[in-house]
């Protein structure tokens, strides 16, 4: 039994390592920029088809097409924010989010024309290797472990940047006081920008990691399903952010494991529990909602600072 | 100055109508044109022009909940999806005649747009969309895998009505009373918009605060317009399903539901997110746009690439979308008659060579 | 007997105590004015008498009626409007239509009613176009009718925002800085229109002022308020002679005034 839970908590810590970087990439943008970004999954969207796009006609060896994959996801976030957001007055929530839509339902368009309209599902190489691993009786596919570990090291490395090193300290700043930060001397449109090239970078790689090796050790599948504006996990890694009032990021880290191992584990509750895990999950994110749960992580100062 | 009057109010005779605008003669003769046209263009063109309709009734729903009250709903098509599956047990099940079958599908959406209401409406602004798309998603993931209520991935049959004499399984037929039904939709939300709760509604979404000394209830009035909204979404789900005929799930599992949820918000705030026939001309130029590029799948994607585009440029420049793009025109043409109808000939020409050509291209 | 009361309102955002032992009182078709250096707290009085904001203890009523717990629109139905000290109108509308949707009040046709035209809607819409045009004449607007408030003076938005708030047909009127940015000329209308108001409307008005002419020529009583406490109240002439008010203002007493000629 034990063995089976270690097993099912590994596959659903892969599953929160993707919707940590997706909720990390929430937080990011929305502190820094007040956009609640539902374009993520899309901006996303778009490096994975580039890199299929490349892998499938050998143009670029997997791991490079990755690397080229992840780096057109960035951009497409920084034109996002460039073109687009940046004209945006924060105060109009409504026509934010709508933009938001749109953006999103451009990057999904323009990734099934990459794609040629091509129907049906597309067979997609991975870049890493398909092997086992055996971890003290527990099996996990290598590039599960890598996704954990990838994740793991974002994390344990963003935090701290962002805490201690001038960067990441003008990051936070521009994300609670915009005008004051400015005073300060810094370029809060530069810091905006590289809020969304992380934040959108970290989408591509979280899809780069979950869609080529969806498959297990065949691969991946890139289906309809996925080309779509608002993809599956977009709703849990919005869940995660939450948890942190889409402020907080170790919060948010928090959220991802709920929405990751937490529920999978739920496999092994009694039967009505264990059947609506994914129901489970929607009133979890509708009482996070309800709880409002920014208040605990801003002051109103700062949240007045983000709507306006 | 008047002392008494501000106190007890007379009645006084109704105002007096003032000479239609230029805006209303020029939509009196594209609803004649749009009526007229598809039964000339043969059966398909009706089945398109059916499909507009149906759209624009679902598209009320939207305007309704965002274009009247501000609030962003993702979640029309899960109401569709409910009216449909309703439409298909009653229609082909119990036998129920059409119209009764609206109305049933409408009661039966209540329960869900109250729930989801009763949570959704004290969340603000981008926490309200999540909260529908969460909401889209569950009821996706549940009501819409339960055979039982949607025949299971056969799908079930909804027979287009018979009225008397007159059969509407034909398309050009059934093209016709899609009509009707819009514009009688169309002419309620009208009064709704000039009604005391539509006001209110208007008055929510332009300043809470303001409307709440003045007495609205403002959370009341979001949910009242978030329940209208979904009562028009099922009665549109009832013609929806009568137009498809054969009526699967699918579409209204996640995360299809959320995808095609998205795809109206885009047409109708292209057409014109805050009057009543946005959606209609969302729809057409999206359907029209589809069915040109219909051979051409390729150009599908790039026409969906620049909707997008166009979406967000009327987000950020052109408020009232084409709607109000129209009526700027027709103000334009009042003014200066010949000028302005040259001008607005041109463009028009301008855009039906392009697609034209962009059609012949595609062959 | 008192048609708004308050009994020690207290409040304090974080250190900072901005109502202290508030208790006041109006009577029915009073004009008292309340006048108080800035940040005295005299907005969040009025925050907290139309409920915007919640006071940490202390009640208030309205009428009969305990009104403490009651949330804005329901204060807003039992007969309580305000204006504030940024203009609060709908702009997207014509002052016509701000003037229609302040009719809610009085208007009672259901959704029902107004999407099938029903009779009730119409007699709806009927009484809604006597309301504004009367309204519209007592304040002087016609001419900006078709208006949006984008395109207005400030000094015009501010009549606009009194005939707004007088559509509700308050029992009392809670005026924040009704003269501030309208020019010297309109100010000086401005008393006797409020006068006007009071006695067509038969309401009680409470009014921030700082336009010191204005407030003491039209307010039959007056309150003082300083860090949030009630320092004086009486007529406007015992207010401005009062010790306490002269200090918070001028920073120095009558007393200092004679020991200094």
């Amino acid at each position: 039994m034990a063995t089976l839970t270690a097993q099912i908590a590994l596959i659903g810590l892969a599953k929160s390592g993707v919707i940590a970087m997706l909720a990390v990439g929430i937080v990011l943008i929305y502190r820094t920029t007040g956009v609640v970004n539902l374009a993520h999954w899309g901006i996303g969207l778009v490096g994975v088809v580039v890199y299929v796009l490349l892998t499938g006609r050998e143009i670029l060896p997997p791991l490079l097409a990755a690397a080229v994959g992840l780096a057109v996801s960035a951009l497409s976030g920084l034109l996002a924010q460039r073109l687009v957001f940046a004209r945006i007055h924060r105060g109009q929530v409504i026509t934010m989010i709508l933009v938001a839509l749109g953006v999103g339902s451009f990057f999904a368009a323009v990734s099934q024309m990459l794609l040629r309209g091509q129907r049906g599902e597309i067979i997609v190489d991975p870049f890493l290797p398909g092997s086992i691993v055996n971890l003290a009786g527990a099996v996990i596919l290598a590039s599960e472990l890598v996704t954990i570990l990838v994740a793991a090291a974002t994390c344990a490395v963003l935090l701290p940047w962002l805490k201690r090193s001038r960067s990441g300290r003008a990051l936070r700043a521009v994300a609670q006081n915009r005008e004051a930060a400015q005073l300060a001397g810094i370029d809060a449109a530069r810091y905006a920008e590289l809020a969304w090239v992380i934040g959108s970078g970290l989408a591509g790689l979280a899809l780069l990691l979950l869609i080529p090796h969806s498959a297990g050790e065949q691969g991946g599948v890139l289906s309809v399903v996925h080309l779509v504006p608002l993809g599956q996990l977009l709703i849990p890694a919005f869940g995660a952010a939450l948890v942190g009032g889409l402020i907080s990021l170790p919060a948010a880290l928090a959220g991802s494991l709920i929405f990751g191992v937490v529920q999978e584990l739920l496999i092994l509750a009694p039967s009505p529990i264990a059947d609506q895990r994914e129901v489970l999950a929607f009133v979890v994110i509708t009482v996070l909602l309800l709880l409002r749960t920014e208040r605990f992580f801003a002051s109103n100062a700062e949240l007045e600072a983000l709507r306006s | 100055m008047s002392t008494r009057i501000l106190e007890r109010p007379t009645a006084t005779l109704p105002a007096k109508r003032t000479k239609p605008s230029g805006a209303a003669t020029v939509g009196a003769v594209v609803l004649a044109a749009v009526a007229i046209g598809p039964l000339l263009l043969g059966d398909f063109a009706s089945f398109v022009g059916a499909r507009i309709a149906v759209t624009a009734i679902i598209g009320l729903s939207v305007i309704v909940v965002t274009g009247y009250t501000g609030q962003l709903s993702l979640m029309p098509y899960t109401f569709v999806g409910i009216g449909m599956f309703v439409a298909a047990h009653a229609i082909t099940g119990w036998g129920w005649p059409f119209w009764f079958a609206a109305m049933l599908a409408a009661a039966l959406s209540v329960p869900l747009s109250l729930l989801v209401g009763l949570v959704a409406v004290r969340l603000h602004g981008f926490y309200f969309a999540i909260a529908t798309l969460t909401f889209a998603s569950a009821v996706g993931a549940t009501l819409f895998e339960w055979d039982a209520f949607t025949g299971g991935q056969t799908g079930m049959r909804v027979a287009r009505p018979v009225i008397g004499p007159i059969n509407f399984a034909g398309d050009e037929a059934y093209y016709l009373l899609c009509l009707v039904t819009v514009l009688l939709l169309v002419w309620m939300v009208i009064g709704l918009q000039h009604s005391r709760i539509g006001r209110a509604m208007t008055a929510v979404r332009e300043n809470e605060t303001a409307a709440a000394t003045l007495g609205i209830n403002v959370m009341k009035t979001k949910l009242v317009a978030f329940i209208v909204s979904g009562m028009i979404a099922a009665i549109g789900g009832v013609y929806h399903g009568m137009l498809l005929q054969s009526v699967t799930p699918t579409p209204y599992q996640t995360p299809y539901v959320e995808a095609v949820g998205v795809t109206l918000v885009i047409l109708v705030v292209i057409g014109g997110m805050r009057s009543p026939w946005g959606p209609f001309i969302g729809a057409a130029i999206m359907y029209v746009q589809v069915e040109v590029f219909r051979t051409a799948l390729f150009l599908q994607y790039i026409a969906a690439a620049m909707t997008a585009i166009a979406f967000i440029v009327v987000l950020l420049k052109l408020p009232d979308g084409l709607v109000g793009l129209i009526k700027h025109e027709a103000e334009v043409v009042r003014r200066a008659p010949l000028r302005g109808s040259i001008r607005v000939a041109t463009i028009i020409a301008i855009k039906v060579v392009v697609t034209y050509a962009i059609w012949r291209l595609s062959q | 007997m008192n048609l708004l009361r308050t009994e020690g309102l207290n409040l304090r955002f974080g250190g900072v105590v901005a109502l202290d032992d508030v208790s006041i009182g109006i009577d029915e078709a009073e004009i008292v004015g309340l006048l108080g250096p800035n940040g005295a707290g005299k907005s969040t009085l009025f925050n907290v008498l139309s409920g915007l904001l919640k006071p940490d203890g202390g009640r208030a009523y309205l009428g009969e009626r305990d009104i403490s717990r009651s949330l804005p629109y329901e204060r807003a139905l039992a007969g309580l409007g305000r204006t504030f000290q940024h203009i609060k109108l709908f702009p997207g509308h014509t002052v016509e239509e701000n003037l229609r949707i302040a009719q809610h009040r009085h208007l009672r046709s259901s959704v029902l009613a107004a999407m099938l035209r029903l009779p009730s809607w119409r007699r709806d819409e009927a009484e809604a176009r006597d309301r504004i045009n009367a309204v519209l004449e007592l304040i002087d607007l016609e001419r900006y009718r078709h208006h949006r408030p984008g395109e207005l003076s400030y000094g015009t938005l501010r009549f606009v925002e009194l005939a707004v708030v007088l559509s509700l047909q308050p029992r009392v009127l809670l005026l924040d800085e009704p003269a501030s940015g309208i020019a010297q000329r309109e100010a000086e209308a401005l008393g006797p229109l409020l006068r006007e108001i009071r006695d067509v409307l038969g309401c009680a008005i409470f009014l921030i002022e700082h336009d010191m002419p204005l407030l003491l020529s039209v307010s039959e009583r007056v309150y003082a308020l300083d860090f949030g406490k009630v320092i004086a109240h009486g007529t406007p002439a015992e207010v401005t002679a009062d010790d306490h008010v002269l200090s918070s203002y001028l920073g120095r007493t009558r007393r200092d005034d004679r020991a200094a000629s």
